[in-house]
């Protein structure tokens, strides 16, 4: 199981208006920071990230769900999630 | 800006939009390069309430290569983090900007090095909470705005210099007679069908400025193994450089106005030759080849090998290029072409000279830091001028690019794969009208360049050098 690192390894990046007081300790980012993690559902364990998480289901049909929180991406499988987020989705429309 | 809004989906993105990159042994330097990124195309002088800067969600970087298989070894990335000293303001500065840490300056922008060495994995800060200078707003604003750009010039360590923000725009092209159909306007009487007279060029780039991100260290910093290029033909004296920007891959806008970014790092905007993917590529792939890496350019060779811009040249100008048309006809790949931007000359093909990296196709600026810079009447034809020290060995501030490449793709350089070719007369004549000779480093209304780092001249002022909004003459009725 991979496990998404600790808030203390996170920064939330905030826009462009936002006053930031202080510079900012940023540890250099790197392109694409993806881990693959656990592809059944029910393996995922640990805290909980504190922050904005994003999750992107291109297509709920492969159960594939890209998870994103600071500069880190995590690539999860679970058709279920993906299929109730897909229904979750079209009920705005 | 030799690549400015060249691609639909980042000419929305302006902040992160590459425009130019340089790579040069600096004339008063010799043990130095330096490195020059820059970003924000058609940037007006005259702004307000806001101003030009990077963005702080943009990841910037400089990426060389030195051992010639199209990956980066070493990138040095560029982060900035903008804060307000006075939030309640709706201003940019309530006072005079007297200097880089002036209390009146309400908006102000920082910057984050960082050299990264992909072959040990090691991440090395340079430069941390480093200030910017503001922007050329006007006498009020910035009365001594020379002064204070000047404190915006950081010694990361001993011979390392960095730079970044606000510079007057060094590129210089007839972009509004080029991009209308081919027009070279001292030649324009020449376009097919055309009833207009020659006339001088224009510099449509005129009285602009950009920002800039430059960077000046010893050439042994980025070589392979610290070598130390003192001979032109060792393979490790030439670097392949190029720059990019980068978005995290989710972007929501929030309901209270913030904008929330999460993912990693994704590229953009990509340039190492001008032009590229302005003039090569089809519009349907620019930004797709703007996401991909330099290393996956052998699926761009097409375009460069047959060139569709070589192709409209005879038909926009009937009758000036018969030698180009036959070319064309042939079907023979333009291996002067390919070699010139995608693998570097190799040697044996012009004497003295070669900045050959290998046959791994990837666009790139290659530039042989053994040769050394031209500090008496530099040729703004560079290399085609017989000036091995400029573009496209690298490329300086003041070499002619368009020019340049207009007459590369042309012919004038196919002789010499085909040495039994005879390129055009017109190939050879081919210019903007922007320099009074091939010696001529002050382009027409450019700012001149400086003679020391950060090259790019002081920024245009808001105030005196507004955007021209003369009208263009009425149409007929």
């Amino acid at each position: 199981m991979t496990e998404l690192p600790s808030r203390r390894n996170f920064l939330r990046t905030a826009s462009l208006g936002a006053a930031v007081v202080g510079a900012a300790a940023v540890a250099p980012p790197s392109l694409a920071s993806t881990a693959q993690a656990a592809t059944s559902p029910g393996e995922v364990g640990g805290p909980a990230y504190d922050g904005a998480v994003t999750a992107y289901v291109r297509n709920h049909r492969t159960g594939e769900i890209s998870v994103m929180a600071g500069e880190h991406e995590v690539t999860y499988h679970d058709r279920d999630l993906a299929r109730r987020l897909a229904r979750i989705a079209a009920c705005g429309h | 800006m030799s690549s400015h809004k060249e691609a639909p989906g980042i000419s929305f993105d302006p902040a992160a939009d590459n425009t130019d990159v340089y790579a040069f042994v600096p004339p008063n330097d010799s043990d130095d390069v330096a490195l020059i990124a820059n970003f924000l195309p058609f940037e007006d002088p005259a702004g307000g309430p806001n101003f030009y800067e990077f963005g702080d969600d943009v990841l910037y970087e400089i990426h060389v290569d030195n051992d010639g298989d199209g990956v980066p070894d070493i990138s040095f990335q560029f982060r900035f983090n903008t804060i307000y000293t006075i939030p309640d303001s709706f201003l940019y500065n309530v006072g005079p900007i007297e200097s880089i840490n002036s209390k009146n300056w309400n908006r102000r922008q920082f910057a984050t090095v960082t050299r990264v060495d992909h072959g040990s994995n090691k991440q090395t800060r340079m430069g941390h909470h480093l200030p910017l200078p503001p922007c050329n707003v006007g006498p009020f604003s910035t009365p001594d705005y020379v002064h204070v750009a000047n404190q915006g010039i950081h010694q990361l360590s001993k011979d390392r210099s960095f730079f970044a923000g606000q510079r007057a725009e060094g590129f210089y092209i007839d972009i509004g007679a080029i991009f209308d159909l081919g027009d070279l306007r001292p030649f324009q009487n020449l376009h097919v069908g055309s009833t207009l007279a020659a006339m001088p060029g224009v510099n449509g780039l005129k009285a602009l400025n950009v920002q800039s991100i430059a960077l000046q260290l010893p050439k042994t910093d980025v070589t392979r193994g610290g070598y130390n290029p003192k001979d032109s033909s060792d393979p490790r004296s030439t670097i392949g450089v190029w720059a990019s920007a980068s978005r995290q891959r989710s972007r929501v806008y929030d309901k209270d106005g913030e904008v929330i970014n999460t993912g990693p790092f994704v590229q953009v905007s990509r340039l190492g030759n001008p032009l590229f993917n302005e003039v090569l590529v089809p519009i349907t792939k620019k930004d797709y080849w703007n996401s991909q890496k330099p290393s996956h350019d052998k699926q761009f060779a097409s375009y460069v090998a047959h060139p569709e811009l070589a192709q409209l040249l005879p038909v926009l100008y009937p009758g000036v290029f018969p030698h180009l048309a036959n070319l064309n006809q042939s079907g023979k790949p333009r291996a002067d072409l390919l070699a010139i931007l995608l693998t570097g000359i190799p040697a044996g093909i012009i004497p003295g000279f070669q900045n050959y990296t290998g046959p791994v196709e990837a666009d790139q600026l290659r530039l042989n830091m053994a040769i050394p810079p031209t500090g008496n009447k530099p040729s703004n034809l560079g290399l085609i001028g017989g000036d091995p020290a400029g573009f496209p060995n690298g490329r300086r501030v003041f070499d002619d690019v368009t020019t340049i490449e207009l007459r590369a793709v042309a012919g004038v350089t196919y002789p010499l794969v085909a040495p039994g070719y005879t390129p055009d007369a017109a190939a050879g004549a081919i210019t903007q009208g922007l320099t009074s000779s091939n010696t001529d480093v002050n382009a027409k209304n450019t700012v001149h360049y400086l003679p020391k780092f950060p090259y790019l001249g002081t920024p245009h002022s808001g105030y005196y050098n507004p955007a021209n909004n003369v009208p263009a003459p009425a149409p007929p009725r």
